[in-house]
């Protein structure tokens, strides 16, 4: 198999070690993960529209990854060339692929403080046209002070009431930066969900991505949300599935995929209303709940920063 | 209860199929409760909250997935039947099933992805964002029905010529009701299949023709909309051409039905011309359109909806053709009812309010009214000296299209929430003047399930409003659907028979019914 895009990180990887050896970790219609010996993720997609971090893009669109020779256990080598590899394993190309940059841009000329509010109404104009809400909306309604503004007929079932509480009081954390008590408190919200990212992962997710890019935009401090983002992570990882657990790594550090990273910067650098709202219907578009959720995260933080206490 | 429990350890699914079991399971009559996910921290919370946990549970790592559910304890092995029901959804992923269909996608590309065979998109987005959609169907070889409104009109052109040289229908923007290979789409209503086709630019105009050619006898092969502004000049009746052309083409249908407002000059000229060409017979209803125009190109020209319904009927099965104006029912029969009604009504009562839920319906009563030498007041009149000075205000003769945007901005049109004619009946009994209410009750598919149900209580209170008052309050109605529609037909008839509403087959029947009544209140 040849590959088409891989993620910079990933490629250095390769050309440092010459060849990657992994096996199958589970397969999915239009994603199979990868484990290395050094117990790192990799994840094979079919399209680029949907990379991020750690992943490869396969040649030939729309192929069914289950209708592949794999199961779980399956030795899979990539690297440059294929001679490196035991007979019996099956080797991905990369050389001919094309790197893409999971890192956070930073560097960038952003719109008036005054057209990001703009930028916020379409993103809220978006989720409400195409979001797919589950239980993330209806908490993230009940936040009282971040003046939400989204219309979802979901109701909280009774049974995820439980949850009410500590959502909002995560959020409380956080515009407190109160990095004592954010660490205990995510723990109890880490996991929480249906699928292989539960969606209050996906939210925090999306919400730690944007509070990189955020600080940026209104020139804090960025490592204070490295460091706030840190204190989330720090103590749930552990209580989640092992694909979630990495991607609230590398969203800590701002790494999402490219449907969220061109999103994020459309709504910090463009003034442009339909480009927004295609952005999120491209979004929302990641798995069945996940691209939405995300985009709750991603919202929130849109609404919560100015509140957040900085060093500025 | 029984709990019972399946785990799968260092086992995954997709989000879409976990959504999918735990929708299924759910439906199992025998089965409470049920939590179907990995087993991360929070799960096995939520799993211990709602005792559909134990040690097995407890024991469960983040990469384990699990199905915990509380099942009647009367069910045998339901244990065992819920494991299979899972495995049996899981094996069936790949094929069409029912569970399939319930899956609703939020955007274009995820429908698509889902349905690779469709060959039809449906598009309902704020008229902003639809022609994109549209555009992305068209690109993807589906033939587009835009239901949404406020699509501008250089993105209806646009669309309409990507549709012409692809040979895709772009049924719309602002188009409701369509039937395509006997499948009724949006506003639209289950009529026998036949050998009749329709090019509709008008929703409740095409549903009318449908239902009453239903009730002739004769059936439908295709009725493609257009939406309302296809026969203006800028777009050029592109739908309506190419919509005929398709019809000329189908062998399924022998005769062919036009229904439109009267069209552009141009436009009605290149459709007639049209006409003249084919040698399957035509029926044209430009509702209001020049007759003698219409009949020079070979055409049938109508008087009402009823009319171009029931010549396309005798052309269907080869019954003699005449013009159709009068009513089902005996003349004498209908004269005795109007001397009934008449009887009852107290001096000052001279007026008719129409309040409609279709445009097209409400048109066609303007336009017979007129025909009777009524002035009739209206937010759509058909002359601008009567326009209602404040839309929420009735004057005199009036009728009301309550569908129009005048009413409807940020709100369900009154065909699916009528609640908004419920207040104006409200309104319309607290004028003395007031002799006779006219209303529509459209059913079928999209339409509210129960439009009669919905205005009856307002219907018996408006009556004894004006009874109290030692007046009498004549209410007609007409159903606009068939007895296979899902509302059921007999029972919306009966709800307003029993309340006292006259109810007549058609619309222009009951317009008609009214004209008698009116012509006697006001010698």
């Amino acid at each position: 198999m040849n590959a088409i895009t891989i993620c910079e990180m990933l490629a250095s990887q390769i050309e440092n070690e010459l060849v990657l050896k992994t096996k199958v970790h589970s397969i999915f219609k239009n994603a199979c993960n990868l484990v290395t010996s050094r117990d790192e993720f990799i994840t094979l997609l079919n399209s680029d529209r949907k990379i991020y971090p750690m992943s490869v893009v396969i040649e030939g669109a729309d192929i069914d990854f289950t209708t592949l020779k794999m199961v779980p256990g399956t030795k899979i080598t990539l690297g440059k060339r294929s001679n490196c590899c035991e007979k019996e394993d099956l080797f991905i190309n990369v050389f001919k692929a094309k790197k893409w940059n999971s890192e956070p841009n930073l560097e960038f000329t952003h719109v008036s403080c005054e057209q990001l509010e703009k930028n916020i109404k379409s993103l809220e104009e978006g989720l409400n046209l195409f979001g797919r809400f589950d239980f993330t909306a209806p908490l993230v309604m009940s936040l009282k002070k971040a003046d939400i503004n989204l219309k979802c007929n979901e109701v909280l079932d009774k049974k995820y009431e439980f949850i009410l509480h500590r959502f909002s009081k995560f959020i409380e954390l956080i515009i407190e930066n109160n990095l004592n008590e954010i660490p205990a408190l995510t723990k109890k919200l880490i996991g929480f969900g249906i699928g292989l990212t539960p969606s209050l992962d996906d939210f925090i997710s999306g919400l730690m991505v944007s509070l990189i890019y955020l600080s940026s935009y209104f020139s804090y401090d960025t490592n204070e949300a490295y460091i706030l983002n840190s204190g989330i992570i720090s103590c749930g990882l552990t209580g989640t599935t092992r694909v979630s657990s990495e991607m609230l790594k590398f969203s800590s550090v701002g790494k999402t995929s490219l449907l969220m990273k061109n999103l994020i910067l459309t709504l910090l650098c463009e003034a442009d209303h339909y480009k927004i709202i295609q952005k999120v219907k491209d979004a929302v578009e990641i798995g069945e709940t996940s691209g939405t959720d995300t985009i709750l995260g991603i919202y929130t933080g849109f609404k919560i920063v100015r509140k957040i206490k900085f060093k500025k | 209860m029984n709990l019972c429990i399946d785990i799968r350890k260092n086992t995954y699914y997709d989000s879409v199929a976990l959504m999918v079991i735990t929708k299924e399971i759910k439906k199992l009559p025998y089965v409470n409760e049920i939590i179907v996910g990995m087993g991360t921290e929070l799960n096995k919370e939520l799993a211990d909250n709602l005792n559909l946990s134990n040690n097995e549970i407890k024991s469960l790592t983040p990469n384990d997935f699990f199905i915990a559910a509380f099942a009647s304890e009367e069910e045998d092995k339901a244990a065992v039947k819920i494991v299979n029901k899972v495995n049996e959804l899981l094996n069936s992923k790949n094929e069409k099933s029912d569970t399939e269909d319930e899956y609703k996608p939020n955007t274009f590309n995820a429908a698509l992805k889902h349905m690779k065979d469709a060959n039809m998109a449906i598009i309902s987005l704020p008229g902003k964002y639809a022609a994109d959609e549209a555009r992305k169907a068209l690109k993807n070889g589906l033939n587009v029905m835009l239901f949404s409104d406020n699509v501008t009109l250089e993105e209806e052109i646009e669309l309409k010529m990507i549709g012409r040289d692809k040979g895709l229908l772009v049924m719309g923007p602002d188009c409701g009701t369509a039937i395509i290979n006997h499948v009724p789409l949006c506003f639209a209503n289950v009529v026998r299949k036949g050998d009749i086709g329709i090019v509709g630019a008008s929703g409740t105009g095409t549903q009318e023709v449908t239902v009453l050619i239903d009730k002739f006898g004769a059936g439908i092969s295709q009725a493609i909309g257009t939406g309302g502004r296809d026969l203006k000049s800028a777009v050029g009746g592109i739908m309506m051409i190419e919509g005929f052309k398709a019809l000329i083409d189908d062998p399924e249908t022998k005769v062919i039905v036009l229904v439109s407002k009267p069209p552009a000059p141009e436009v009605a000229k290149k459709i007639l011309d049209m006409v003249s060409l084919t040698n399957k017979p035509v029926v044209v209803d430009f509702i209001g359109g020049d007759r003698e125009e219409i009949e020079s190109s070979g055409a049938y020209a109508c008087i009402s909806l009823e009319d171009a319904a029931y010549k396309a009927a005798a052309l269907s099965k080869g019954d003699t053709v005449y013009d159709y104006i009068g009513f089902t029912q005996p003349e004498n029969e209908i004269d005795l009812l109007v001397e009934k009604e008449m009887v009852k009504f107290g001096i000052e009562q001279k007026y008719i309010r129409a309040l409609y839920t279709g445009g097209t319906l409400a048109d066609e009563a303007m336009k017979l009214l007129d025909k009777e030498g009524y002035d009739i007041y209206s937010n759509i009149p058909l002359k601008p000296e009567f326009r209602l000075k404040n839309i929420l205000k009735s004057e005199m003769n009036t009728c009301i299209d309550l569908g129009d945007d005048d009413f409807t901005v940020g709100k369900p049109h009154p065909m699916i929430d009528p609640m908004g004619r419920v207040e104006r009946l409200h309104q319309e009994a607290e004028d003395e003047e007031v002799a006779i209410i006219l209303m529509d009750f459209v059913i079928g598919y999209g339409s509210n399930v129960d439009p009669a149900g919905e205005m009856l209580p307002q219907i018996i209170a408006a009556k004894k409003k004006m009874e109290s008052r030692g007046k009498y309050l004549c209410v007609v109605g007409y159903i606009c659907g068939t007895e296979a529609d899902p509302q059921n037909y007999k029972e919306q008839k009966e709800k307003l028979e029993q309340a006292g509403v006259i109810l007549m087959p058609s619309n222009a029947q009951a317009v008609r019914y009214c004209a008698k009544l009116m012509k006697k209140l006001n010698k």
